[in-house]
């Protein structure tokens, strides 16, 4: 999990969120009028992202919500989603943001 | 014509399968039951089935509890994971902001404010707003603030809707103002109180109490205030009898059974009681709240449910709610209130009121929009309709159809019942 930017990711605030009765999360930007959906446990990430929670601790919080999934493919699939939210600007590296 | 179901496995499978979706929780009799159905199901009608009763977020909630089950009807699944996206996007975020908005600026003007229905049901009591759908906000003020309350709701862009009947018609003959309407928001109703006596039933609310007992509030942080749990049920029975006589389906029917598990532990059952004794409107909650037992496992015994039960009560009420709750045209219904009648003068109004229904009526039938300037010459249409509506029903009568005699039963229960409900 090192080649992700920071160690302390934090959610963009404008982003406000609700849990689908499916698990999906539903993301809504009122400032743009955008909704996005996220996996469960993309979601899930994106709720850890608080500015304080270090990546690592991010991971041991994941397998407890995942605990049949391999240590190994959870580091891997967690680093992915994390990028994705990223990419996607759904968190931000920016302590200031 | 309609049916006249006592049983729900009567029903089609389509109505089947929505009433087991609208439980929380679904049991594995219930998950044993859906697998039985799916073979009879018809995915489009039993989302048009959904989307008229407004329930179909909570479809989706049943429906994915039952996808391993619904092994046929993936698509029917993967429309409404996409639909639930859409509802909740406007019921968790746009209309809460449109909301906030107005609760703000009348709070601005030191107006205080009660949401009822719509919002605190989705959010409080189903747990999720995007379970809860409806079409406009109902806020409750105190009557010497209404006037004002318009002016902002005016200031914010809403215009009065003036289709149906004029603001001072509303002011003397109902319990909330004229409707207000906005371009990019959601229609706004300003109510005084909780329900008018619609059906000539006499339902006094001590409105002075439900303000006392009510509790604060708050929408994305801006203050307001709510009904306290007991007024919650009372008003909720009343509002799906005394206005709509169940004829707001299955969402009114949620409603109540949503209430009674949300709230359960917290009501003070001799409150509720002593509050519909007060209210004469005791025969309302114990036919409400029959009928949601009927079709709901609630916690209710019926030790409490028959505190409310002052006597005369007639098992066909039931029918004629299950009836009026399922049913998907009462046109001919009305028609036969006016056969019924005895009274001329009351016949004279019936028939003027079905042949000139309001401007909205005639939208909502012809698919108009609410404004629209053609909506005038469909009256004659609407004219030419009833009359062969009644020749028709003429000719049913001379032939002795047992479906004409089925409508009269069904008007006569309904005067007998509206009855029973004043006594109560």
């Amino acid at each position: 999990m090192t080649s992700f930017p920071c160690s302390l990711p934090v959610k963009i605030t404008h982003w406000n969120a609700t849990v689908l009765p499916d698990g999906r999360w539903l993301l809504y930007h009122a400032d743009k009028g955008i909704a996005q959906t996220l996996t469960a446990p993309a979601g899930i990430l994106w709720e850890l992202c608080d500015g304080q929670t270090p990546i690592a601790d991010m991971l041991s919080q994941m397998a407890e919500f995942y605990p049949d999934t391999a240590d190994t493919v959870l580091a891997e699939e967690t680093a992915q989603m994390l990028q994705t939210l990223l990419d996607e600007g759904f968190i931000t590296c920016d302590e200031s943001a | 014509m309609m049916s006249q179901p006592d049983r729900l496995e009567t029903q089609p499978a389509e109505v089947q399968l929505l009433m087991l979706c609208l439980h929380r929780d679904l049991s594995p009799d219930q998950k044993q039951r859906a697998i039985q159905l799916q073979s009879n199901l018809d995915d489009e009608r039993l989302l048009s089935l959904a989307e008229m009763h407004g329930v179909q977020p909570l479809l989706y909630r049943g429906v994915y509890q039952l996808r391993e089950q619904l092994t046929d009807h993936t698509t029917l699944i993967d429309t409404l994971a996409q639909n639930i996206t859409i509802s909740a996007t406007l019921y968790e975020f746009i209309y809460p902001q449109q909301l906030t908005t107005i609760l703000a600026a009348l709070n601005a003007a030191h107006i205080e404010t009660l949401i009822i229905k719509g919002y605190f049901l989705g959010r409080h009591i189903y747990g999720q707003a995007a379970l809860r759908t409806y079409g406009d906000f109902d806020i409750l003020l105190h009557k010497a603030d209404v006037a004002a309350a318009e002016k902002i709701l005016v200031e914010l862009g809403y215009y009065p809707d003036e289709g149906d009947h004029s603001p001072d018609w509303f002011l003397e003959h109902h319990h909330h103002a004229v409707p207000y309407l906005h371009e990019s928001m959601l229609p706004v109703e300003l109510h005084w109180n909780l329900s008018h006596n619609k059906h000539d039933t006499q339902v006094t609310i001590d409105i002075d109490a439900v303000w006392e007992q009510s509790q604060p509030y708050t929408v994305n942080d801006v203050p307001t205030r709510t009904l306290s749990p007991e007024h919650q049920l009372i008003y909720l029975c009343i509002h799906a009898l005394n206005t709509h006589l169940f004829q707001m389906g299955l969402k009114g029917l949620s409603d109540i059974y949503e209430t009674l598990l949300t709230y359960d532990g917290q009501l003070d059952w001799d409150v509720v009681v002593a509050t519909c004794q007060k209210w004469q409107c005791s025969h309302h909650v114990y036919l409400v709240l029959t009928l949601v037992q009927a079709f709901f496992e609630v916690p209710l015994t019926q030790t409490i449910l028959q505190r409310f039960n002052q006597g005369g009560f007639d098992p066909k009420f039931l029918l004629y709610g299950v009836n009026n709750l399922l049913a998907t045209n009462t046109n001919s219904w009305e028609l036969a209130e006016v056969i019924q009648e005895r009274n001329l003068q009351h016949v004279i109004h019936l028939t003027w009121r079905k042949l000139f229904p309001t401007r909205q009526e005639i939208a909502a039938y012809y698919a108009l929009p609410a404004q629209d300037w053609r909506i005038g010459f469909y009256y004659l249409p609407w004219q030419f309709r009833l009359l062969r509506q009644v020749i028709g029903y003429g000719k049913q009568y001379l032939e002795k159809d047992p479906a004409i005699s089925q409508l009269a039963a069904h008007e006569t229960t309904r005067r007998e019942m509206l009855e029973w409900l004043k006594h109560g």
